[in-house]
Formats: C-alpha cells, structure tokens, sequence
C-alpha cells in the first residue's frame, strides 16, 4: 500500500522536482544504505549504490505503480539488483567468480521500529530455519547466485540446494500468509 | 504456454521470487504464470516475503555527505556550482619565494629527525622500498630546476593549517606538504583534488595525518597528468578511504597563480 503522502511525493517526482527527491532521501535513505552495506559488507561501495538508488528513481520515476507494491518495497527491490550487479562487476574485474566469505553473511537484525510488525515477524521465522536453508535463501537474495550459482559454491548437489531453499520459503510463506490473516 | 504443470511451477516459485532460478528454468515458469492465476497467486505471495526480505537488515545511515552530493548530481545549476567552487577556493596565494627554504627544511625535518613518513596513504603500498621512493621523489622535487608551488590555506574546518604542493613542471608527480592538519576520526580520511580548466577533478591522495605528526607530514602524490595542468587543487574531508568525487566539506584551498 502507498500512503498518500508517497503518492503525492512520487507525482512530484515525475514533475522532476527537486525538493521532492530531497524528501525522499530523507525518508528512505537510511533503509537504503543499510540493505547495500548489508549485501555489499563495504559503506563505500554501498554510497555508490544509495546514490545510484535514488539516481534512477529520479531520472525513472514514471516506472513506479502503484501495483508494485508499496514504495519502499520497489525502492528496497533497485537497491537490491544495483547491488548485486555490482558485486557481480566487481567479480568478472578481479577474475574471482564470488566474493562471498562465510562470515561474510549479511546478518539479520530488527528490522524498523516503525514498520509493520509482519517484517519483524518475518525476521523471527527466518531466524528459527535451519542454518542450511537460511544459508542458500541469503545467498540467493543478497548476493545474487542462481541455484546452480549455490550448489557449485557450497559443493552440495544441485537437487539438495533447490529442495533447501524450498523448504525454508515453504515455512516463510506458511508463517507469513498466517500473521497476515489474524 | 510452456509443458510444466501446476505442481512443478510451484516447486520453482521460491526460487523465482528470490530471483535464484536459473535462465532456463525462469522463461518456463514465468510463461506458466502469466497464463495460470492460481501460481500467480502463489507467487505474489513469495514475493512479498522477498520483499519483506529487504526490511530485515541492521539499521544504518549514510553520511550527510552522501546527500550534498546526490543533490549536486541531479541538480548542477550553473550559479550553484560557481559558488560553490569559490567557496572551496579562494584565499590561495604562490608560495613565496623564502617559503622555499622553510618548505625543504620542514621536510627534512621530517625525514631525517623522526625518520618515519606520519602521514599513510590508503591507496598505496606502505613499505619500506615505497618510502624510501617518496623520499627520493621528495628530494629531487625540492631541488629540481623548474620546480612551481601552489600554497593552500585551510578553511573553517581545518582553522590555521596550511598546506603546499610543490612539483616540477613537467612532473605528474609531486610534493604535498601538510602544517596542522587535524586529526581526523577512524572513519574519516583527506583527500587531494586537483581541477583542470575543464572543471574536472582528479584525486591526487587519500590519506590520514597521524596523532603522532606534530603538525608537520609530507605526502608524495601521484596525478594522472602533469601537474601544472590543473588550475586549483583541494583537500576535501571524506568517509575513509575517499571517494570517486569529492562530497565532503573542504579542509584545504588552492587555486595556481
Ligand atoms: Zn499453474
């Protein structure tokens, strides 16, 4: 859902209005840079990205609809593929086919204070997976691997990392549609 | 329409939705959907727990620098950007030419007294091999023929520290000599900037000044092109480690006489 104040925001925004994207930064900036330094692990790579987030959404902003979903969920969804073709630049470069070190996983906090109590929740189920199917869910959203992408570099057979992620967005998905109805 | 069934498509949307399927997979399983509204439905579903995926980091803020800078990018009125490159460099004057003997004595004071280098590059190797180079490099700049100095004065972020970079004229490399420079916390570093005619700027070196540099450091820097080219140079305050462009607030000034 876009609240109205989102909504008049981003009709500002299409009139290329300055203040407006200053608006939004302020907003959302914050929830930006913490995704990109969570998937990148670098503040300063994940500056590039914040900037190049909000870049695209002013130069783009015709490409937002209300049916995508909330604002902030498309706006989360940009940052993501900048970051994750970034970290795949950063790869073909320096000849390494994944820069990804265990300890390297992003890990998972609190989400905001102000949102919706559902991503909090969601953190909690995704937290109680087992370390297995919480691991091919992280590195297929954050760092952008295909399945196949996973199952070369954890050396586990292609059928057990597609059962793993599965498994782990089956229970999201049952947690998750449940909170949603009460 | 593509020969999966319901059951299969459903095995894949996870991995759609997480954006993990890989091409070949994906153009069947998304012909699927557009055409099947009962995996659409399903499929909606992981998207929003992909989504909500995204909220679920720990919280961090951008530097206030990152803002300036978004905003001169996406709004570079003229008056705007003349100003603001006024404001970061005016009050420059060349060195005089006395000011090159305390220059040289201030950087074999450097050199010879403490022995070490109290200024570290973030962008180069710190070895002794790389010192020992600078020190050359330091030496020859200062007793080159043709050699040209641009003086720097800090601005109110950087209240009475001064600075000069010095280099031979047909040189890209050069001399930066540093006078009460603050400190700097950890996640902060300088940078040097050097502007062409064009209004292009250049980093020259990132680096830190040392607790232990008593006001004095020496930096030799490396320009992508001749020094004399450019028309003003600057030390901005950057997140550690700099940044493609300057964004944060100016610590140094200079502008080529
Ligand atoms: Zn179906």
């Amino acid at each position: 859902m876009t609240t109205s104040s989102e909504q008049d925001l981003i009709e500002r925004l299409r009139q290329q209005d300055t203040h407006a994207l200053s608006e939004l930064y302020d907003l959302f900036s914050s929830r930006v840079y913490s995704l990109a330094v969570a998937i990148l692990g670098d503040t300063m790579a994940a500056q590039e990205v914040t900037q190049d987030t909000f870049m695209k959404v002013w130069k783009n902003p015709h490409l937002y609809h209300r049916d995508e979903g909330r604002f902030a969920g498309w706006l989360l969804t940009i940052t993501r593929r900048l970051a994750i073709d970034h970290i795949r630049h950063e790869n073909r470069r320096s000849g390494k086919s994944f820069s990804l070190d265990d300890e390297n996983l992003p890990e998972l906090r609190d989400p905001w204070q102000d949102e919706q109590a559902r991503w909090r929740d969601l953190k909690h189920m995704m937290d109680e997976l087992p370390l297995e199917q919480r691991e091919v869910i992280v590195l297929a959203y954050y760092r952008g691997m295909s399945q196949s992408d996973i199952a070369l570099y954890l050396d586990t057979p292609l059928g057990t990392v597609k059962t793993r992620l599965r498994l782990g967005m089956e229970k999201l998905r049952a947690a998750f549609v449940e909170t949603r109805n009460i | 329409m593509s020969k999966l069934t319901c059951a299969d498509v459903i095995e894949s949307l996870p991995a759609l939705a997480l954006g993990a399927l890989d091409d070949h997979e994906r153009l069947d399983v998304t012909a699927h959907i557009d055409a099947c509204s009962g995996c659409q439905t399903q499929y909606r579903q992981y998207v929003d727990i992909s989504r909500g995926l995204l909220e679920t980091v720990p919280q961090r803020f951008p530097p206030a620098a990152l803002k300036r800078s978004l905003m001169l990018a996406i709004d570079p009125p003229k008056k705007n950007r003349a100003t603001q490159v006024r404001a970061w460099f005016t009050g420059a004057q060349s060195l005089p030419r006395w000011a090159w003997g305390s220059a040289i004595l201030a950087v074999l004071l450097v050199f010879s007294l403490l022995g070490v280098r109290y200024v570290s590059m973030l962008d180069q190797q710190n070895g002794l091999a790389q010192q020992l180079h600078e020190q050359q490099v330091t030496i020859s700049v200062l007793t080159g023929n043709e050699k040209q100095s641009i003086a720097m004065l800090g601005t109110a972020n950087a209240k009475g520290a001064t600075a000069t970079l010095m280099f031979d004229s047909q040189s890209a490399t050069g001399v930066l000599l540093l006078h009460d420079l603050p400190v700097l916390p950890d996640t902060q570093s300088y940078q040097l900037w050097l502007v062409d005619s064009a209004g292009k700027r250049d980093s020259g070196a990132v680096f830190n000044v040392s607790p232990d540099s008593n006001g004095v450091a020496t930096l030799v820097i490396y320009a992508p092109q001749a020094l004399k080219n450019y028309v003003k140079c600057g030390v901005s305050i950057e997140p550690r480690g700099g940044s493609p462009k300057p964004t944060g607030p100016a610590a140094l000034t200079g502008t080529y006489s």
